[in-house]
């Protein structure tokens, strides 16, 4: 059994000494690689994806208001 | 490896980086509740619904059940109690957050959010939950 970290906090991350929460443990959106074969379920969900969002970004230039 | 939870916050500024990943990611229906209830235009509240319909089919979605408004309410309860939030906030005050914080560690994943402050204040009452800021986790 390993040493535990002694910056380890309750929330499962680290806390660095000046006080801010480090990261480095989560991986980041480049971790990820996209599937080079999505099943049709997966196709369809990233073209919803897609359509959801511009048509969300057309509403957000046609009425101001955000949608975040 | 944990999967992301994208917040609400994030689909406006990274929605050019949201497509590529989207088969590496959960949906929350909270965040389809959030990005539905801005939409005017019916064609845009029909590209989330179908947008909805397949996260379901291809198991992305994830709906909070009884146990996890219960937590949520919860949560907020105890950061009510031990004054980190004002005490005579709305009980609305924090209940998406909160539902999404909790779907988020009970589904293996973490939440990517542009609003790292009241995720870090649940994290305090949910100590499962792990939270990045979007900008860390996109760059």
């Amino acid at each position: 059994m390993g040493k535990k970290n002694e910056n380890e906090n309750k929330t499962g991350g680290n806390q660095i000494s000046n006080g801010l929460r480090d990261y480095s443990h989560l991986p980041r959106a480049k971790d990820f690689k996209p599937s080079k074969r999505l099943s049709r379920e997966m196709q369809e969900l990233k073209k919803a994806t897609r359509e959801a969002l511009k048509a969300l970004e057309e509403e957000e230039k046609k009425y101001g208001v955000s949608f975040t | 490896m944990k999967l992301p939870l994208l917040d609400s916050s994030v689909f406006s500024p990274f929605k050019g980086r949201i497509e590529n990943l989207i088969d590496s990611t959960k949906l929350s229906l909270v965040v389809i509740y959030e990005l539905s209830a801005t939409n005017i235009d019916e064609s845009a509240a029909q590209k989330v619904e179908r947008w909805r319909i397949s996260a379901q089919k291809s198991n992305r979605l994830i709906t909070p059940t009884q146990a996890d408004w219960l937590a949520a309410a919860n949560a907020v309860r105890r950061l009510r109690k031990l004054r980190l939030i004002d005490r005579n906030m709305p009980a609305t005050t924090l209940q998406n957050d909160a539902l999404i914080a909790r779907s988020a560690y009970t589904h293996e994943c973490f939440i990517v959010t542009e609003n790292i402050q009241d995720f870090t204040l649940l994290q305090k009452v949910m100590p499962k939950l792990e939270v990045i800021p979007a900008q860390e986790f996109f760059n």
